[in-house]
């Protein structure tokens, strides 16, 4: 074999990359890992069995998990104090009232004042207001737990079963609530699953503000 | 006996003649390799082989494998399972059906089934098919028989392609250009292949979820000559394909693969082939509320071979003798936390004797054994055929052993299924097997000077056992799911082909397929495949003059009901059937070949609006009638 015939030969194998990294995609792909910003909490609401309690009037939000019994459906590790509580993407409030706002962000909010137009929505009780227990699926039955939610917050992820995989719709329109003692909070969902490379469904990353003041 | 499969083939000039595509327009002459892993015509192998080539492909300007094989092959229906196109092909699944490029395997599954969008259709010469156990050649997933796609060979000088199509229904654009060349003794062939369509709207009511996406495909080969006895060829390829999922995610799915293959005509009667591949195919989300591209799937496989004939004139027959190694790595969102990744190797070592005792007898038989890592266990398998031909007739009886080895995801799946329940893998799976007997009966011959014609009949019977399927089971007091060998089953089929051919360029084909699976009494038939289904074709080629040509075409398919039974519990003691109507779809061709290089394609399909009642896995996906036209250009003809 001639040098040109050499030089050709290494010519194809290196353009074949045959014996480049076995990884040969590594680089392509994304770093998961999400910095948390300012001004957002991120929760592991992914437990059925669990609601996560957030306190927005401490100077954090302070937050955290009850657990409800598969046998006889009671809560216990509630806190007495609590602003929202998340399940899956079920949430709860006490005793607030809701608005879906037109807002992309709390600041677009802010600028905008209170607005004048708007539904203002309570929570619901209802016998089956939750599901604790999806593991007899298989066997043709869920196991709910009575209780309230706020439906107007749980327009944020919507989940569409019909098609197998579901099909997942995200509103992260800017949700102000409306507390009992009179103060405002907005809560606006960035994302809905984990910031990690499994990206789990059920980890909640949410933009807060409390108090909102309005002019 | 084989033929000599040593010098680069380069294609002859390209005839759009009507009387020398007359010349054999059975096709019987036909070089195919994948029956017996040695270039012989059809008319002498054993192994019933179906051929679709660049012809029939250019004339229904098929994008992809799915498109062109539902087309032409009875008994084979793409269907839906979770969103994932999955194949049935004569009672076998996807996983069942061994895809190859040029041999090569394809790393990579989507529901058990390899990224069908990957076999685009550019610069290929013809695909070979199997049907029928082939793994004493080919290893694991070889039952159900062998797709094997084959690039085209060089052009004698030089040839460039550029072509584009619009598919009316999905509102798919295809745009695609090759070009191959010569250097001195090198010829470098590169195809480019992009695709962009929308989702298809099949309502509320539909269960089929359809989406919009984009894929590209661009491949690269060099083949060298560097003597009259060896030659090398090298190969690389990307895919890229994104599919719009849903508003918070789109999926994404990627593939390199390179190779580098070694042919060397050791004297007349001898040659070796070394081959060496690398496929990596990975699935990743764009996440697009942090618009990051996370992987989740990466699998990779390294695969090197070696094959050796040997003609041994004193016995009139050819010895074949070969091995493969494979590694192969999976990464899978569908492993437990703590052990993400798993790795196997395996060996096989096979030997192949084809002996010729007369003009009238052809006898191939072959054993091989395969080696596990990940259940260090082996598969031995064994295959016997034989042909009698006298004239105008032949029968062709066959018996061959297959096997699946059961795959790194069904042995150490550990997932959450869409935070429902546990869906296990079972590291005690024993391989799915089955015994294949074939018998075929070919008849062709002519009417006059001016028709041609062919006939063929198989009886197919498989036996087959361990069938891989998921079963509940209870753990921690919850059920899950874990993958289990179940019950033997029997399939049972028939194939009748005909062809006739005007030697206008007048021709017809028909060919019909019945499946039946017989399963133990109270066991479900799970497979789905429709009883009874036909394709058909009708149509007129012709070379008005040297500027104009017109290839006419009307076809279609007809698959029978079926009721496919679904578990509403997987007890193995609840189910459901989900009643699917038959239906037929028609299709016409036109094409018109102007100036020798231009080819205008246009075709109505689903030509009398056939729309099913609801739209479920095994409903045809379609809106109804549809229109798509396409032109195509090779440049190299107007020099």
């Amino acid at each position: 074999m001639n040098r040109r015939k050499y030089f050709i030969l290494l010519g194809m194998v290196s353009f074949m990359g045959l014996f480049s990294a076995c990884d040969v995609l590594e680089e392509v792909y994304d770093d998961p890992t999400v910095e948390k910003k300012e001004g957002q909490y991120y929760i592991d609401a992914t437990d059925y069995a669990q609601w996560v309690y957030i306190n927005l009037h401490t100077p954090i939000p302070t937050i955290i998990t009850s657990t409800i019994s598969l046998d006889d459906l009671t809560e216990t590790g509630a806190p007495a104090e609590w602003d929202i509580a998340q399940h899956r993407y079920d949430v709860k409030t006490n005793g607030a009232a809701v608005m879906m706002t037109p807002y992309r962000s709390i600041e677009e909010l802010e600028a905008a004042g209170l607005p004048s137009e708007g539904e203002w929505v309570e929570d619901e009780e209802s016998e089956q207001c939750i599901t604790v227990d999806m593991s007899h699926m298989m066997e043709g039955y869920l196991t709910y737990a009575p209780g309230h939610k706020n439906k107007e917050l749980g327009k944020w992820v919507e989940v569409d079963t019909s098609n197998m995989p579901p099909n997942y719709t995200m509103h992260d329109n800017v949700m102000l609530l409306h507390f009992a003692d009179g103060t405002y909070a907005a809560i606006q969902l960035a994302n809905f699953m984990s910031t990690d490379s499994y990206q789990v469904k059920g980890w909640m990353t949410v933009n807060y503000k409390y108090p909102v003041v309005f002019d | 006996m084989g033929l000599c499969a040593c010098a680069t083939a380069y294609a002859e000039e390209e005839p759009a003649d009507t009387a020398v595509w007359n010349r054999d327009p059975l096709g019987l002459e036909t070089v195919v390799v994948t029956a017996t892993r040695t270039p012989k015509a059809l008319k002498d192998i054993p192994v019933v082989t179906r051929v679709i080539t660049a012809e029939d492909i250019q004339k229904v300007d098929a994008t992809n494998v799915k498109d062109m094989l539902q087309q032409e092959l009875p008994g084979l229906e793409f269907t839906y399972s979770m969103g994932q196109q999955v194949l049935n092909m004569g009672g076998y699944e996807g996983n069942n059906i061994l895809f190859l490029v040029d041999g090569e395997r394809m790393a990579g599954e989507s529901m058990d089934n390899v990224d069908f969008s990957r076999l685009n259709l550019s610069s290929i010469e013809r695909i070979e098919i199997v049907k029928g156990a082939a793994s004493t050649l080919y290893g694991s997933s070889a039952m159900g028989g062998v797709i094997n796609i084959i690039t085209k060979s060089p052009s004698a000088t030089w040839a460039a392609n550029v072509n584009s199509r619009y598919e009316g229904a999905t509102k798919e654009w295809r745009h695609g250009a090759s070009a191959d060349f010569n250097i001195g003794k090198v010829n470098s062939l590169t195809t480019f292949q992009m695709t962009d369509a929308k989702a298809l709207d099949l309502g509320e009511d539909s269960s089929l979820p359809t989406y919009g996406g984009k894929s590209y495909n661009v491949k690269e080969r060099l083949i060298w000559q560097v003597t009259d006895a060896l030659k090398l060829t090298g190969r690389a390829g990307f895919f890229f394909r994104e599919r719009e999922s849903g508003m918070v995610s789109h999926e994404r799915y990627r593939d390199v693969n390179d190779g580098i293959r070694a042919n060397w005509c050791i004297n007349s009667l001898q040659d070796l082939e070394v081959a060496y591949s690398f496929d990596q195919y990975d699935k990743s989300d764009l996440n697009m509320l942090t618009h990051k591209d996370i992987r989740d799937y990466s699998n990779r496989q390294h695969i090197a071979r070696a094959l050796y004939n040997s003609q041994l004139s004193t016995l009139n027959s050819q010895l074949s003798l070969g091995a493969d190694y494979m590694n192969d790595y999976l990464m899978t969102y569908q492993f437990a936390d703590d052990h993400k990744s798993r790795i196997q190797n395996s060996y096989d070592a096979f030997v192949q004797w084809d002996y010729t005792p007369s003009r009238h007898w052809e006898v191939i038989g072959g054993v091989r054994y395969d080696y596990f890592s990940a259940a260090a266990k082996g598969m031995p398998t064994w295959k016997l055929a034989g042909m009698w031909k006298s004239g105008l007739h032949s029968l062709r009886a066959s018996y061959a052993s297959g096997f699946r080895a059961p795959s790194l995801k069904e042995l150490y799946m550990d997932f959450f299924m869409g935070g429902i329940f546990m869906i296990y893998g079972n590291p005690d799976l024993k391989c799915e097997t089955n015994h294949n007997f074939s018998l075929t009966w070919e008849h062709h011959g002519a009417i006059g000077d001016k028709f041609k014609y062919s006939t063929t009949a198989t009886g197919l019977y498989n036996f087959f056992n361990n069938y891989i399927t998921t079963a509940t089971v209870i753990r921690d007091g919850k059920s899950g799911q874990m993958y289990t060998n179940i019950a033997k089953q029997q399939i049972v089929g028939a194939d009748l082909n005909a062809q006739l051919h005007h030697i206008s360029g007048l021709g017809t084909k028909v060919s019909y397929a019945f499946v039946k699976n017989i399963v133990e009494k109270g066991k479900p038939d799970l497979t789905a495949a429709r009883p009874h289904s036909l394709t058909w074709r009708l149509d007129y080629d012709h070379q008005f003059s040297p500027n104009y040509g017109l290839y006419v075409a009307l076809s279609g398919r007809f698959l029978s009901a079926v009721d496919v039974t679904e578990y509403t519990s997987t007890q193995l003691d609840e189910m459901t059937k989900t009643h699917y109507d038959g239906y037929s779809i028609w299709k016409l061709n036109l094409s018109g070949r102007f100036l020798k290089g231009i080819t205008l394609n246009g075709a109505v399909d689903n030509l009398f609006n056939y729309k099913p009642k609801t739209y479920y896995a095994n409903s045809p996906v379609t809106l109804g009638t549809t229109l798509t036209v396409g032109l195509s250009i090779d440049i190299d003809k107007f020099f």
